[in-house]
């Protein structure tokens, strides 16, 4: 018994000691989530870490700075996730995982999600399964989109585009689906990412969708962001 | 608003503050006996909420934790971290490390095959480039020899990228002018420098054509990428494992249809797999033949075409070498000037251009239809290109797609 508790910490430690922890902090000039904004179109800020090893386990804890309806005031957003990712080929790994998001005054927007995903270099196709969105929200399926190409040693384009379908919470005239798009540049400047992306969203109105939100966010917004991983 | 903009601003000052990194000297040759190479296991890519659609072969995506972890593991085996490059297509993150002799470091790799946290160890090998630069030898342009302009009726390598992992290219050169489609340095954080291996070899491939100056590459529409892995010195030109390696990392994020290596040094594990991977995507992979046998690397590789002097000995060929000429070929050189060349690093830049003008006749002939179209088939003995009275390549350029 005592020798397999040895080998389980020896194992444990192993696997520590070959595991990565690393994060980052960012500052943007909105938060937006799938198109919307979750900081009432202002500013926000956040942070993540994240613990991965080498046999395709991982896990992290996400916190970002919001202001959500009905009053807008300064709350916090937390997200938990874990996950196992598994290589294919040189190029390319599938995933899959779950994530909760919780806010520090708001519970009843607090709700899990399940993801699965293909990934490379260049490309990354998610697609995701949400039973509540937002706690008040109907079921949704999103699935998303995102690319980057290195334009030269520091600067990237990026892409991105998503498809929100919800099955249920029905409103009258109002489409089932919601479209998002991203499209900007990222440079590497010393330690600092850099991104300035312009964000669209449109199809069916957020409040059928369960979003946090009463006010009519834009459409469209130009977002910059900086960002400092370690 | 107004904390948005202070925010903006916050942001864009934050980062227009930030220093950037001083830019170190290339490598220099003679530590290479006194560096290792290690491999660390790295995790997959995953979902992350704060990435914000961030992906791409980006090397300063977890540069911190890296460097974190290879000076932890360095320091714990007594040897100093020099660099770290993740290496995504082998799911490794390949560290730099200095011991204080060649003796401690044969030592410390011992140590380090046996850690677990290491996925391999390898010592750092030295490579040159294959020239000898005898200036106007002969005046013997291989373009006549093999009939460039018949052949250009047919194909300019228009829509094919070539790979040039080289020292670096004098990109503004009047006759490579618009050639780079992109460049990128391996050897330190400078701009790309015009070194003269590298000049000459992107002039030999594809330099301009019908503008009245200079030369006309083999595959005159052809774009190429410009891969610094090598620099100049005064004793010759050099590379080593790692640079290659960085350089061939990126060759395979860009999948080219051709890659043209001019260069030869010992099997290199690291290399070897990279390599692999790059066979396994279907580029063509040219190799020079380095006339010292104990050279392995690239061209006794399998699946790569190797190719040597036409005037090279029969001692010892690698298997299935092919022959093209290597001496007086006229090359761009740095400055916008002009030069004749001789080395079997200039016979492999013209193959690369015909393979390149191959792959645009048939885009998806593989190594060994290359290598049939490329010469006569069945001779046991090294396999001659371009010589007139053979005249291989209309024939065989043509019978390659039905192969």
């Amino acid at each position: 018994m005592r020798r397999s508790a040895l080998a389980c910490c020896a194992l444990l430690f192993a696997t520590q000691a070959l595991a990565r922890v690393s994060g980052s902090v960012a500052l943007l000039t909105d938060y937006r989530y799938r198109g919307i904004s979750l900081s009432d179109d202002s500013s926000a800020a956040q942070i993540d870490l994240d613990w991965s090893a080498p046999d395709g386990w991982y896990a992290g804890a996400f916190a970002s700075s919001v202001r959500l309806a009905p009053y807008y005031h300064d709350d916090a957003q937390g997200l938990g996730y874990a996950g196992y990712a598994r290589r294919i080929d040189a190029d390319w790994n599938w995933e899959a995982g779950a994530a909760y998001a919780g806010f520090s005054r708001h519970h009843q927007y607090d709700y899990p999600e399940a993801y699965l995903g293909l990934v490379s270099a260049p490309l990354q196709f998610r697609i995701h399964y949400a039973p509540r969105y937002f706690g008040q929200g109907p079921p949704v399926v999103y699935a998303e989109l995102d690319g980057a190409r290195a334009l030269t040693d520091h600067w990237r384009l990026l892409g991105h585009i998503g498809v929100l379908r919800r099955n249920g919470g029905a409103v009258d005239g109002v489409s089932r689906h919601r479209y998002d798009a991203r499209a900007g540049v990222g440079a590497r400047i010393g330690a600092f990412d850099l991104q300035l992306a312009w964000v669209a969203a449109g199809g069916g109105k957020y409040y059928a969708f369960g979003y946090p939100s009463i006010r009519i966010s834009r459409d469209n917004a130009v977002v910059l962001s900086v960002s400092r991983a370690w | 608003m107004l904390r948005t903009l202070v925010i903006a601003a916050c942001v864009v000052a934050l980062a227009a503050c930030v220093s950037m990194p001083p830019q170190p000297s290339p490598p220099s040759a003679q530590a290479a006996d006194r560096q290792l190479l290690v491999m660390l296991r790295t995790p997959p890519p995953h979902f992350r909420p704060d990435r914000n659609y961030a992906g791409g072969y980006d090397p300063s995506e977890g540069r911190q934790t890296r460097r974190r972890l290879g000076a932890r593991l360095a320091r714990e085996h007594g040897l100093i971290l020099l660099d770290a490059w993740p290496m995504p297509s082998l799911g490794v993150d390949c560290l730099v490390m200095q011991a204080d002799d060649p003796a401690a470091a044969r030592e410390r790799m011992r140590e380090l095959a046996r850690d677990p946290r290491v996925d391999w160890v390898q010592p750092m090998h030295a490579f040159h480039l294959l020239a000898h630069n005898d200036p106007l030898y002969s005046v013997q342009p291989a373009a006549r020899a093999w009939h460039l302009d018949e052949l250009h009726k047919r194909a300019t390598g228009r829509g094919i990228v070539i790979a040039e992992v080289d020292s670096g290219v004098d990109m503004k050169h009047p006759d490579l002018r618009g050639q780079v489609a992109r460049s990128r340095n391996f050897v330190d954080d400078g701009p790309m420098p015009a070194e003269r291996h590298g000049t000459e070899v992107a002039g030999i491939i594809a330099a301009v054509a019908g503008n009245g100056i200079g030369i006309a590459g083999v595959a005159p529409q052809a774009r190429l990428l410009a891969l610094r892995a090598c620099w100049q010195s005064r004793s010759g030109a050099a590379c080593n494992s790692f640079t290659l390696a960085k350089a061939l990392q990126f060759v395979l994020q860009a999948d080219p249809q051709v890659l043209n290596l001019s260069l030869g040094g010992p099997r290199d594990r690291l290399l070897d797999r990279l390599l692999d991977l790059a066979l396994e995507q279907g580029i063509s992979v040219v190799g020079a033949v380095d006339p010292d046998p104990a050279s392995g690397f690239p061209a006794r590789h399998p699946g790569v075409l190797a190719v040597a002097n036409d005037d090279a000995g029969d001692d010892d060929p690698v298997a299935g070498e092919l022959r093209a000429p290597g001496r007086g070929i006229p090359a761009t050189t740095p400055g916008g000037g002009w030069d004749f060349v001789d080395g079997s690093s200039f016979a492999a830049a013209q193959v690369s251009g015909l393979v390149a003008l191959l792959r645009e006749i048939s885009p998806r002939a593989d190594a060994v239809q290359l290598r049939a179209a490329l010469a006569r088939v069945g001779l046991d003995r090294p396999i001659a290109l371009g010589l007139p009275a053979k005249r291989p390549m209309p024939i065989d350029g043509v019978r390659a797609p039905r192969q």
